[in-house]
């Protein structure tokens, strides 16, 4: 069940990745009334009277998405336990989306991310360390790589996009704050600290996605990835987008070294 | 094979179709918009329809449109799916011809941009 040393990381991030899975696509939490599961029953995308705009024109009758809704929820119970990780892990993933598709209207980049990220479980060596039905390696290096880069991409590419915007003047979290999304620190977010803290959270963005891929830096952007997520969890709760970076954030942890093939 | 497509593709074709919504864009832009609708010159209010589309991310996205909101994945949504939404509209004026508008501004005191489509109901 311990598995290769060499991608423990990767079976740690894939049952701490399968965990938020299953809490935001079922009704798990729904005693703590967490906001992402008001609306609806809990379980995401679960089919109901109401009119929707597919994606593509790709509107699945209500019978198919319910069993979607199923199949998606054994398959990521699969990912979280490592049976079957590479099956189910694609087919968690790719039901995922075909329920997401069924409402243009309910696509975020957190359900996005869910979904890419138990694909890129499955496609990796997720399933040769701390999984129920360990597998043989395949690729330990490339998979770790692979993993690493995609987190470090994630934190490159936000910051990326708030430099092409407006980000930088103070007018993006002014907007935020007339909107109300932050609420709990709209006394902080004044037009003079506005663009500082903007310059701020781009520069953490960028120094945690580069810090991540050497080695030598990756304590500390660890330490800084974990401490923006929780400054966001307390200023704004963006649905389980900090959950999921956590566990993805695992692949970081250090691995043990790989296990002398015996005689 | 599979890092280039998930690291570098699906991003960048994201950025180049220019809703950067495959693209980690989390928060990285802001916006308002607002959506008119008007059958045969009468005009619909979309939160009508948004009860009639209820419940699901749909009528959530129509609810109180016809006031400036805020949410910029939904305003980015509704530039794209502004048809479909004038053909949910449909339910509420059968035959009608019906002109769905979307008000987009990136702040209060911005320019507003304007998008228009037309569809003709079935009776």
């Amino acid at each position: 069940m311990i598995g290769e040393p060499e991608v423990r990381p990767l079976g740690a991030a894939r049952i701490a990745f399968g965990i938020v899975f299953l809490l935001r696509t079922t009704p798990l939490l729904a005693v703590f009334d967490p906001p992402f599961l008001r609306g609806g029953n809990g379980w995401l995308g679960w089919p109901d009277a109401g009119a929707h705009v597919p994606v593509l024109g790709l509107a699945l009758p209500s019978a198919v998405v319910a069993m979607l809704v199923v199949v998606r929820t054994v398959a990521a119970l699969g990912l979280l336990l490592g049976v079957r990780t590479r099956v189910c892990g694609l087919v968690a993933g790719i039901a995922g989306y075909l329920v997401l598709a069924q409402d243009a209207f309910g696509y975020f980049h957190h359900l996005h991310m869910l979904y890419l990220g138990a694909i890129l479980f499955a496609v990796v060596d997720a399933d040769a360390a701390l999984a129920l039905r360990l597998e043989q390696t395949r690729s330990p290096r490339s998979s770790l790589v692979l993993m690493r880069v995609f987190v470090a991409s994630i934190y490159l590419w936000a910051a990326i996009g708030k430099l092409a915007s407006e980000w930088g003047t103070g007018a993006a979290l002014a907007m935020f704050r007339e909107s109300g999304a932050l609420e709990r620190v709209a006394s902080v977010i004044t037009p003079e600290s506005a663009a500082a803290i903007e310059v701020g959270v781009v520069a953490g963005e960028l120094a945690i996605g580069a810090g991540l891929l050497w080695p030598r830096t990756r304590r500390v952007a660890l330490a800084g990835a974990l401490a923006l997520h929780v400054m966001f969890e307390i200023v704004a709760r963006v649905d389980t987008i900090g959950w999921q970076m956590c566990a993805l954030l695992l692949v970081f942890t250090r691995s043990g070294p790989p296990r002398r093939a015996t005689p | 094979m599979v890092g280039v497509v998930v690291v570098v593709l699906i991003p960048l074709g994201s950025w180049l179709d220019g809703s950067g919504q495959l693209a980690w864009t989390m928060f990285s832009r802001t916006g308002q918009y607002r959506v008119e609708l008007v059958a045969e010159g009468r005009a619909l209010n979309p939160t009508a329809v948004a009860a009639v589309a209820a419940p699901g991310p749909t009528s959530a996205a129509l609810a109180g449109a016809d006031h400036f909101r805020h949410h910029d994945v939904w305003r980015a949504t509704l530039r794209r799916h502004l048809g479909e939404v004038a053909r949910l509209a449909c339910k509420l004026a059968p035959g009608a011809r019906i002109t769905a508008r979307l008000h987009e501004r990136v702040r209060s005191d911005a320019e507003i941009e304007t998008s228009e489509v037309m569809v003709q109901c079935d009776r």
